[in-house]
């Protein structure tokens, strides 16, 4: 190892976490200087970073499929709202609060962080009989779960105003929150990842039956992950809340449940970065999708526009990717270390080094255990299998 | 005691209907593992060819749209599915879910969001009355529809030689390949009887709601997952027995709970099944379990 690549050595330890958090940095700092419609665009491409990533947590990392994470959204979003209406305005929409929460008024970040801990709370719940089922069960039920938290949302009109949409919710969510709430997701998820919990869940994932036999407790290592996606979930839901001023049951049923899973399976189930990635690739497509729906011409044949192409096209892209690309567009890998990548071998100076200096036995195998994994470019440290 | 009856008959009209929106899905998932999301919209596309049909004569009208129906499914295998084959069963459901929602949002581009009502023949709506019990014409025909095709798919897979092939195929399909089973027929055989029970399902519906649109095919794939669930995936009697619960559980949640619960009912009815299903992981009936 060459001083430069042991200085380097933490960095490229986070460097999945480190390499995501500077790309949406660069992006928000682009849309810092742009009009107004790119920049609430960025801000809710960051919102879907928060979700994708909270919704990775668990199906990314445990293998298994959910189609009711967004309830956890939807909780999260409906308290967070009860959290920061204005006590007057809340007097006028829900008259029959019960004064514990008709009385208060929070910022977004403490709204946040108690509407991520209401959520988690509502998965460890409903994880108790769920995370006993086999794993297409598992995607089934949380299905169900979706429907019902649809469901009492949608009549329980004295908390949620029912079908009608829940206004007055304070705007605070800014370009900056945004990217704060998207760091934030990345970070925690990345750690949780590497950790123990992580490693033992991600173990279950490549091969369920042999990491029970090695003693992981596989039905609690994903109640532990459904906790801290649907706390990501929760606080996510407060940032969409807070950026649109609007809610209604509907916000948070089918069509972002489709768009989110769309956006981790383009991106790539496995990988952190397929979490950051499918957004920002699924925010450039719908874009340009829009552009159609609204019609084009090409030189004399005009294009009449169309709405719904949006979605129909998202679909087939989508399914194009499972078909072609069944990994996704990261292949399930988190993105490459630059520096690593120079030369095939490791980097320059360290042959010229050993060139020079014939270095000690120990030196030397260490630094063919490093090099032997970098010639092709795969160091476990840096692929999610 | 007549009311406790009364609500025996509509449990039964409404377990019979369930049982052919889960049937199907049980049966394409034990023979390919999916669980087929895009079954809904089937039945979607069902209501959609009985709106297109509408002005022919009656038998002209159900077999077309029946056809149309069973082409679908097909297309939707040929196109969607068969690229896939022996991917893992999460990729399939997630690649059903997509097809679901582009075929979901296909409609809404050709038929826009506002419903289509459907003229039903007139007399389905007749109510017949015995020994005081309220029995319309409709529910009769449902059960007994649902009778005969599951009846019928029953004795297609018990007695005739390609059911045989189908029941060995859904048991272990590679071993069922290398003795000679055709992988592609047995499929397409499945997609078929699917095809053709979601047609069945949407001339019921259509004659229930007596319109079709985008989204209506959601509330009766969820059935047929819970359904199937309960009934441990894979098995088609646990999918039709766990139709029957659910029929009947629907509506005794109807009749207990109080009228400003009742919206959502069907919320408390899945929670329910959760709450089953903490008891038998793997469903009422269990399938064959993996062995290792």
């Amino acid at each position: 190892m060459t001083t430069l690549d042991r200085r380097l050595a933490p960095l490229a330890r986070i460097w999945p976490a480190l390499s995501l958090a500077l790309l949406l940095a660069l992006i928000t700092l682009g849309a810092n200087f742009s009009g107004l419609a790119v920049k609430n665009r960025v801000i809710e491409m960051l919102i879907d970073v928060v979700l994708v990533v909270g919704f990775y947590s668990f199906a990314g990392t445990s293998g298994v499929l959910s189609f009711g994470h967004m309830s956890f959204m939807s909780i999260g979003a409906y308290v967070g709202a009860l959290l920061t209406i204005p006590v007057a305005l809340k007097a006028i929409l829900l008259p029959s609060l019960p004064s514990t929460v008709a009385g208060t008024e929070l910022a977004l970040v403490p709204a946040a962080l108690i509407a991520g801990a209401v959520a988690a709370t509502a998965a460890a719940v409903i994880s108790i009989p769920l995370m006993r089922l086999p794993n297409l069960a598992i995607s089934l039920g949380m299905f169900a779960v979706l429907v019902i938290v649809y469901q009492v949302e949608s009549n329980w009109s004295s908390v949620t105003r029912g079908r009608a949409a829940l206004v007055g919710i304070p705007t605070n969510t800014s370009l900056l929150t945004a990217f704060a709430g998207a760091v934030l997701a990345i970070v925690l998820v990345f750690a949780y990842q590497e950790s123990r919990p992580g490693l033992r869940l991600r173990a279950s994932r490549d091969d369920e039956l042999a990491a029970a036999s090695v003693g992981v407790n596989v039905e609690n290592e994903r109640r532990f992950a459904l906790m801290i996606s649907a706390f990501i979930l929760g606080s996510g839901g407060v940032l969409y809340a807070q950026y649109l001023g609007v809610i209604t049951p509907n916000s948070f049923y089918l069509d972002i449940t489709f768009i989110t899973i769309a956006m981790l399976v383009i991106g790539g189930t496995r990988s952190l970065a397929g979490a950051v990635i499918g957004p920002l690739f699924v925010t450039a497509l719908t874009y340009l999708l829009q552009q159609v729906e609204k019609g084009f011409s090409v030189g004399p044949l005009t294009v009449p526009g169309r709405s719904g192409l949006q979605q129909v096209g998202l679909a087939l892209v989508m399914l194009l990717v499972l078909i072609f690309r069944p990994r996704g567009l990261t292949g399930g890998r988190e993105l490459p270390i630059p520096w690593r990548l120079r030369s095939p071998s490791g980097p320059l100076p360290e042959r010229q080094a050993a060139l020079q200096s014939p270095p000690s036995i120990e030196k030397a195998s260490r630094s063919n255990m490093v090099a032997l994994p970098q010639a092709a470019s795969t160091d476990p440290k840096d692929s999610q299998l | 005691m007549t009311g406790f009856l009364q609500h025996c008959v509509d449990a039964t009209s409404l377990a019979s209907l369930y049982a052919l929106l889960a049937l199907p899905v049980a049966l394409v998932y034990g023979i390919m593992n999916l669980v087929n999301f895009a079954h809904g919209e089937l039945i979607m596309i069902g209501a959609y060819a009985l709106f297109l049909f509408g002005a022919l004569t009656l038998p002209l009208w159900v077999f077309l749209s029946l056809l149309v129906v069973i082409a679908a499914a097909l297309a939707m295998e040929r196109s969607a599915f068969r690229p896939l084959r022996g991917a893992s069963p999460e990729t399939l459901l997630v690649s059903s879910f997509a097809v679901s929602y582009l075929l979901q949002n296909l409609a809404l581009l050709l038929f826009g969001s506002r419903p289509k009502s459907i003229e039903t023949p007139s007399g389905l709506d007749r109510v017949f009355y015995v020994h005081g019990l309220r029995i319309d014409l409709l529910s009769l025909l449902t059960v007994a529809l649902s009778v005969i095709c599951i009846g019928g798919i029953a004795i297609f897979l018990k007695r005739t030689q390609f059911g045989v092939q189908m029941r060995a195929a859904a048991e272990d399909f590679t071993m069922a390949r290398l003795l000679g089973v055709r992988a592609n027929s047995i499929v397409a055989a499945a997609f078929t009887i699917s095809g053709a029970l979601a047609g069945v399902a949407a001339f019921i519906l259509v004659a229930q709601g007596g319109s079709a649109y985008s989204t209506m095919g959601l509330t009766p794939v969820l059935i047929a997952f819970v359904a199937t669930m309960m009934g441990g995936l894979g098995s088609l009697a646990g999918a039709v027995l766990g139709a029957l619960i659910l029929g009947a559980g629907t509506v005794t949640l109807q009749v207990v709970l109080p009228a400003s619960l009742r919206p959502s009912r069907d919320a408390f009815l899945y929670g329910a099944v959760l709450l089953l299903l903490l008891l038998r992981p793997d469903g009422l009936v269990v399938a064959h379990r993996e062995r290792v």
